[in-house]
């Protein structure tokens, strides 16, 4: 039976062909696109550490991060060919290395997003099966709970670190240290759910938004995406100066390891103190009241609420933090850092972008 | 003038001489070299036939009857196959009490089925014509016996004789064009009228794609004169991509279908199209959105036909109108040729195709949302046997295609051959049988602008690889009339599968059983089991999942049911079903697979079952209507999660009525309601998990009301001009789908019909 189909049939087939029509249904007749590579590499701080303007010294021993499903989107683009898969990468590396390639014409806006990766992602250089099978492991946090959006396949509307009824996976994971006069801190954070990342750099301050493109046909673009975890410690935006004081200090238990738990129970410090060096820096205050676990259901909802009774850590208002990102409404250190230092670890030509944040059930 | 009802005539027409079907002897047979063919008679109508012109009619009309015969030569069923009303059940109502002499093979009677055509001839004043009488005489004014003087029709015959069991095979819902012409919102169009018959559940109101007692779209098997095609309507709402006048009948079957049909695991949709005719006539009709038209004449002095139909939407540039960046394009042609060789062999050549076009125009490029096509050559040869029977050789080309993601297309280049063959072995026995064989060679294009690396074209690609598929199949039945009052048609069909690599073979036993308990009381039951390669979500043309490593799905099917003969031309059918689904591939009904889940080509187990109850008097009557209801339970099942399939629908209501208000005037109106769909999947169509089997939550319920008003000329003879005004959900009803309110779905429909 198998010799005669692999007789029969392409000859038939070839028959057929012969006899058949190419059929009225036009082939691709879209004119030649632009193209856009988008490259990954990590930055120097990860490769090489850091000091902190509080005078700490930041080694970081391991970095993953789930980034993709690049997208050009707007009025007047035409987005040919969008990449919705994820790539994993891991820090630090040298050399850039693919993340996506796109093709549009026109006024097009670039999207990325950073989020736990689907089964059939990309492995980037370093980065192992056993890493995309951790990243996928499913798991709950505090802010993984609250801030829940909607989640869905490819494509699908998401934005904001999301996730089905607030079980994900892991969309970044930085391991480090920091060290300062014979003290030691460990660090070792995981961040669940899914961040929209566009318009990055700002028409004002840095020349331009970086992601808003126009596009002609031939044209081939390469924007350069920087990993840079050294952003989880830049307290205030825009400011040169990191600080790891602050963490340092929420370091409750004393056992040396800084947890994300023990960040959501300290207020966020103000902005001007923030970018104090050392010796302006007060001591982190205790959020009293505040749960520490998110068990109670709205103090990490991202939404503007901010943590009452508690100390700031730097001795002024929490209603201050709202100055590091507009609508970010962090409270905590916790919140601050989960909700809105970890998705600037991502810079599109250095520049930082617009984190889009839709809640569950709307905006 | 005074108006002379004139007695109607029945005609033996070349129309139907030589039938694709199995057929009895026309003419004597030539005498075999081995043994003698047996001797066929043909019914006889003892008497003339005497058929009133119907009261306020007008112009002539032909009405071909489809006559059930038993063996004492009682008419024990009527159909009106085609012929618009008043004539047609005019017609049906006389032939009820017609008796024949029955039909003998060797001088043993059997039961058949014929078609008898009456000719109505309007009746005309005489030369010296009297003024007209005030009112028209009655009906009983002209015997019949004075038809042959007044008309020059040829004497009372039988034009056509299927023999075998005198009514329809167990399991099967027909409809036939002549009553879908008077079904509000259906357009005419006999496919579209499938989702009335009962067990068949719509996904969304107005879309022709269904689930058929649970089983999904990819699951229906379509088929036009016995070739396979990807589908039969035009995209989204669209009509039909047959003209409706050259359909003679559209079959569903269900469930346990007969022998022949296989390769499709859930049900068959089968549309056989009309005979060849060698007179001069045709149809058209102009609408709003398209203009279609068949014409069809005979050749070389009967011996052949030629048959030419499309039709063409205008749709593009309406929609430019309203919505300039939109263009919906849709066309379909058909040609036919027949040539009979000698008086028991003919050559025909069918040729279809049709064309959909769904694209965006964005910044002045173009971009294509749904696009298209395919294309049947069937070449076949036809072949009445001695003694009765007759073979079938067809071959047949196709080339489908599909615009799939990254604007590229997806087609098949197919081959298929078949051989079938029907002989009456005796009076009770008749044997049918058949090989074919199909090759599909599948391939996509390359993408021209994409990440080569994604994921998801790669999948794509493994999923739809490029290769070349092939299935073989034998299949024979045996349709047995036990007893006079029990027909049992038990058959086999065996099938071979290949594709990219792999094999799979399958065994289908069917089985099908009618016991006649009393004349108007029946029982019908239908076994089944059938195999089918993994399906795409919906059928489309040049989609189909290569590779069989995962298996074939597997589909048992079974149904119990009571047909009732009420009085009032009424007929009424109970029926129980339950079908069984193994390894289906119904991502519609089961949702896609959450994003982390690494499944690529999902297999759920399903099952369904319910209750189908279908009373139902003929659209075509002064006063016609029906009741369809379907009362059903569909679940999936992936390991240890059970749920409702995506488009449960525990109630399926399809009701309708069609008056005749006289003066050629006439309405009807149809109730459609549904339960909402159960909420098993997300927005983005990825799986719930853990819904709740038994009681999930749902959409809200829909119905809408359909209305079809009909104003109709008679022009001359056999010639008319109708104006027809129809509406699809005329109460602008919005359905909502996975809750989110949609539409209203509304299609509104005015246009001129005309036939000569």
């Amino acid at each position: 039976m198998r010799l005669a189909l692999a007789l029969s049939a392409p000859a038939l087939l070839a028959l057929a062909a012969a006899a058949a029509p190419t059929g009225c249904l036009p082939g691709d007749t879209r004119p030649e696109p632009a193209s856009i590579l988008l490259t990954v590499e990590t930055s120097a701080a990860s490769r090489d550490g850091v000091k902190t303007a509080d005078g700490w010294e930041i080694t970081f021993e391991r970095g993953l991060v789930s980034i993709g499903d690049a997208a050009l989107d707007g009025d007047a683009c035409n987005a040919y060919a969008n990449a919705r898969y994820e790539r994993v990468f891991s820090a630090p590396t040298t050399g850039a290395q693919k993340l996506s390639l796109v093709y549009g014409l026109g006024q097009c806006s670039l999207r990325l997003r950073l989020r736990s990766p689907s089964s059939d992602a990309l492995l980037g250089e370093g980065a192992s099966a056993r890493d995309l099978a951790a990243l996928r492991e499913p798991g709950t946090d505090a802010w993984s709970a609250k801030v829940a959006g909607t989640s869905g396949g490819k494509g699908g509307p998401m934005s904001g670190f999301s996730g089905q009824g607030g079980v994900n996976g892991t969309a970044l994971r930085v391991v480090g240290h920091a060290r300062k006069g014979g003290i030691e801190k460990r660090f070792a954070w995981s961040f669940r759910g899914n961040v929209t990342l566009k318009d990055c750099g700002s028409a004002a301050e840095d020349g331009g938004v970086t992601t808003s493109l126009d596009l002609h046909g031939g044209d081939v673009r390469e924007i350069p995406v920087t990993l840079a975890p050294e952003e989880l410690f830049r307290l205030r935006e825009g400011a040169e100066g990191l600080a790891f004081e602050p963490f340092a200090a929420a370091d409750a238990n004393d056992d040396g390891t800084v947890t994300l738990d023990e960040l959501a129970a300290v207020v966020a410090p103000a902005a001007a103190d923030a970018d104090a060096g050392p010796g302006e820096m007060n001591d982190a205050g205790k959020a009293s009241g505040h749960d520490a676990g998110g068990k109670d259901g709205g103090a990490h909802d991202g939404g503007g609420q901010h943590a009452a009774g508690g100390k700031d850590a730097g001795g002024a208002s929490a209603a201050d933090a709202g100055a590091w990102t507009a609508g970010a409404g962090a409270t905590t250190l916790g919140d601050l850092v989960y909700l809105t230092l970890a998705p600037r670890t991502v810079l599109v030509k250095g520049a930082t972008c617009q984190v889009d944040r839709q809640r569950r059930g709307g905006g | 003038m005074r108006r002379r009802a004139r007695t109607a005539t029945s005609a033996a027409l070349a129309l139907g001489a030589w039938l694709a079907t199995t057929t009895a002897q026309a003419q004597p047979a030539p005498p075999p070299a081995t043994a003698p063919s047996p001797v066929v008679v043909l019914p006889v109508l003892d008497g003339a036939p005497d058929v009133p012109y119907p009261e306020g009619a007008t112009g002539d009309e032909r009405v071909v009857l489809l006559l059930t015969i038993g063996k004492d030569g009682a008419v024990t069923r009527v159909e009106a196959e085609s012929g618009h009303e008043p004539f047609a059940s005019t017609a049906a109502g006389v032939a009820t009490g017609w008796r024949f002499r029955s039909a003998t093979r060797d001088g043993a009677p059997f039961a058949a089925k014929i078609k008898f055509l009456v000719a109505f001839a309007e009746p005309r004043p005489p030369p010296s014509a009297e003024p007209p009488p005030a009112t028209k005489p009655p009906v009983q004014a002209a015997p019949a016996a004075q038809a042959p003087k007044a008309g020059a029709k040829p004497p009372p015959a039988p034009i056509e004789v299927v023999i075998r069991e005198g009514r329809p095979p167990p399991s099967v819902s027909s409809l036939a064009r002549a009553e879908v012409r008077q079904l509000p919102g259906a357009f005419g169009d006999p496919f579209r009228a499938i989702e009335i018959l009962p067990g068949v559940t719509p996904i969304v109101s107005g879309l022709p794609y269904f689930y058929v007692r649970g089983a999904p779209p990819g699951n229906v098997g379509y088929f036009l004169d016995g070739v396979r095609v990807p589908y039969l309507f035009h995209v989204a709402v669209g009509p039909s991509i047959v003209n409706p006048a050259m359909v003679e009948r559209v079959d569903l079957y269900s469930g346990g279908y007969p022998a022949r049909y296989g390769r499709f695991a859930g049900a068959i949709v089968a549309a056989e199209t009309t005979a060849p005719r060698d007179d001069l006539h045709g149809e058209g009709n102009l609408r709003v959105f398209d203009a279609g038209a068949m014409v069809e004449t005979g050749f070389a002095g009967g011996r052949g036909t030629a048959m030419l139909g499309g039709r063409y939407s205008y749709t593009a540039a309406l929609l430019s109108l309203v919505s300039p960046g939109v263009k919906l394009d849709y066309r379909d042609y058909q040609a036919r040729v027949t040539y009979d060789l000698t008086p028991r062999d003919r050559i025909g050549f069918f040729a279809f195709g049709a064309y959909d076009l769904l694209s965006q125009v964005q910044n002045g490029i173009e971009s294509i949302v749904f696009g298209s096509e395919f294309y049947r050559f069937d070449l076949r040869y036809d072949h009445r046997l001695d003694g009765g029977g007759s073979l079938r050789l067809g071959t047949t080309l196709g080339f489908d295609q599909t615009r799939v993601g990254e604007q590229r297309n997806a087609r098949d280049t197919s081959f298929a051959t078949r051989l079938e063959i029907e002989k009456p072995i005796d009076a009770d026995v008749t044997v049918r049988g058949g090989v074919d064989a199909q090759f599909d060679g599948y391939k996509a294009d390359a993408t021209r602008w994409a990440d080569p690396d994604d994921p998801g074209i790669k999948a794509f690609d493994a999923l739809f690889p490029q290769r070349t598929d092939a299935a073989f199949g034998a299949w024979a039945d045996v349709v047995w009339q036990l007893d006079p009052r029990v027909q049992v048609v038990p058959g086999l069909r065996a099938d071979l599968f290949r594709s990219a690599g792999s094999s799979a073979g399958a065994i289908d036993p069917r089985l099908a059983v009618r016991v006649d308990v009393t004349e108007r009381v029946h029982l019908v039951h239908a076994l089944g089991v059938a195999h089918q390669a993994p399906s795409f979500v919906l059928p489309l043309p040049g989609m189909a999942i290569g590779d069989l490593k995962n298996g074939l799905q597997t589909s048992l099917q079974g149904s119990a049911g009571v047909e009732l003969d009420l009085p009032w031309g009424t007929t009424a059918t109970v029926t129980g079903f339950e079908d069984v689904f193994l390894n289906v591939t119904d991502t519609l009904g089961a949702g896609t697979p959450p994003r982390d889940v690494a499944e690529r080509e999902p297999r759920s187990l399903g099952n369904s079952y319910g209750l189908e109850v279908y009373v139902r008097k003929r659209l075509t009557s002064k006063l016609g209507g029906f009741v369809s209801y379907t009362l059903s339970r569909s679940t999936r099942r992936f390991g240890r999660d059970l749920f409702p399939s995506a488009f449960d629908r525990t109630h399926v209501l399809n009701t309708a009525l069609a008056y005749d208000l006289g003066r050629n005037w006439r309405a009807g109106a149809r109730l459609t309601l549904y339960t909402g769909a159960p909420t098993t999947t997300n927005s983005d169509g990825t799986r719930v998990v853990n819904a709740d089997p038994a009681h999930p939550e749902r959409d809200p319920a829909f119905y809408r009301i359909d209305l079809r008003v009909e104003k109709r000329w008679n022009l001359g003879k056999s010639t008319w001009l109708s104006f027809v005004v129809e509406m699809l959900n005329a109460t602008l009803h919005k359905e909502t789908i996975r809750g989110q309110a949609v539409g209203p779905i509304s299609i509104p429909s005015i246009g001129l019909e005309g036939g000569f």
